[in-house]
């Protein structure tokens, strides 16, 4: 009788458990098929299609947010450097390469719950197309630190983890345009403060 | 140990089961919250969205956005904005679940200014016998939902642009618009 009772337990936990953890896993990750990947950045681009499918969906209404229509730009975010370690404000980081196709983007910090980085002083912990420097072939190089950087400079205040957003405003990506054909800059790790 | 292993086969079946539950689920009891918090609709002046709500696209500090809410049943939704210097911005239509139904931003309209007319189907059908005058420059925009919120964002580049865009959304209107 006990055993039974066991056994019974041991299938509820495995249905709730699992189901739960499953749905979780796959909400946090993307779905291959709703998600935009390049490197270490990730888009849900709104495009009608997209809408029609349920992880999509799901994802959407339990993240409660207003995000940009495909006519308006792509909002890619990033939780790990290039080598998949994930994003802390105690570590340097340098995003170099050529950015996407865009008319203007902005690249901006955000905590774990997704709200601003709070201002380093005066400093807001965001940069954007017309406001960094550039080098010969187009390319850029960021630096996100909590220290002060000569050149391009994004500053970092307070402790814990981060994520990057990289915002592209009039993008060809959201009409159409393959993934494969547009370049990312890569984030990799220069140092931590121990 | 048979017991076992079919304990935990059945686990997993129901293990899939309970996946597909919560994820129809999610959408209709999330809904609630993203929608019901302030459902004061009808007023002329649009909402400002402040940046603090936290999402990926809404914590962009280069970004101004401001809401309204609208209701086709009985009136379209006249969408105006004065002329402006900033250099992007854009509008989105959402329906009542947060989905997006359109979008542009200023270089994919052919006028400078932000102008447009929201309308359901049967609206469309009244636009077709003749634009009133005061709709003549509009662009319109039909949605298959009646119910919903159109954001007007713009890109505000540094703290000198502020005043261009806070003149931008103080003169931005939402306004029922009667076709006859």
């Amino acid at each position: 009788m006990l055993k039974n009772a066991l056994l019974a337990l041991l299938t509820l936990v495995i249905a709730i458990g699992g189901g739960a953890a499953s749905v979780w896993a796959v909400l946090e990750n993307g779905t291959p098929k709703s998600a935009l990947h390049a490197g270490p950045w990730t888009a849900f681009p709104h495009t009608a299609t997209a809408q029609k499918n349920p992880y999509f969906l799901a994802r959407f209404a339990r993240e409660g947010a207003i995000t940009l229509g495909p006519g308006e730009g792509v909002v890619f975010t990033a939780s790990n450097d290039t080598n998949g370690r994930p994003l802390t404000r105690s570590c340097t980081y340098e995003i170099a390469g050529v950015m996407p196709a865009a008319r203007i983007w902005t690249l901006h910090a955000i905590d774990e719950r997704g709200r601003l980085l709070p201002r380093l002083g005066r400093r807001l912990p965001g940069l954007h197309s017309r406001t960094v420097l550039y080098q010969p072939d187009d390319a850029v190089s960021i630096i996100v630190s909590a220290h002060p950087m000569p050149g391009n400079w994004l500053p970092l205040a307070g402790t814990g983890p981060m994520r990057l957003v990289l915002t592209l405003l009039d993008t060809p990506l959201a009409t159409g345009q393959l993934m494969s054909e547009l370049t990312f800059p890569e984030i990799s790790r220069v140092d931590c403060n121990a | 140990m048979r017991k076992v292993l079919y304990a935990s086969a059945l686990g997993i079946i129901g293990a899939g089961i309970v996946h597909i539950v919560i994820l129809l689920l999610l959408p209709a009891y999330s809904e609630q919250a993203a929608w019901t918090g302030d459902s004061s609709a009808a007023s002329n002046i649009p909402l400002p969205l402040e940046n603090s709500e936290g999402g990926a696209a809404s914590s962009n500090p280069f970004i101004k956005a401001a809401a309204c809410r609208f209701d086709l049943a009985d009136s379209a939704l006249h969408v105006q904005a004065p002329e402006t210097a900033i250099p992007f911005w854009s509008m989105a239509v959402y329906d009542g679940k947060g989905l997006n139904q359109f979008s542009l931003n200023n270089r994919t309209t052919n006028r400078a200014t932000l102008d447009f007319l929201l309308v359901n189907p049967s609206q469309t059908q009244r636009l077709k016998a003749g634009i009133p005058a005061a709709f003549a420059q509009s662009h319109f925009v039909e949605t298959k939902s009646e119910e919903g919120i159109a954001v007007v964002r713009a890109f505000v580049p540094d703290t000198t642009w502020s005043g261009l865009a806070d003149s931008f959304f103080a003169g931005l209107r939402c306004e029922p618009a009667h076709l006859d």
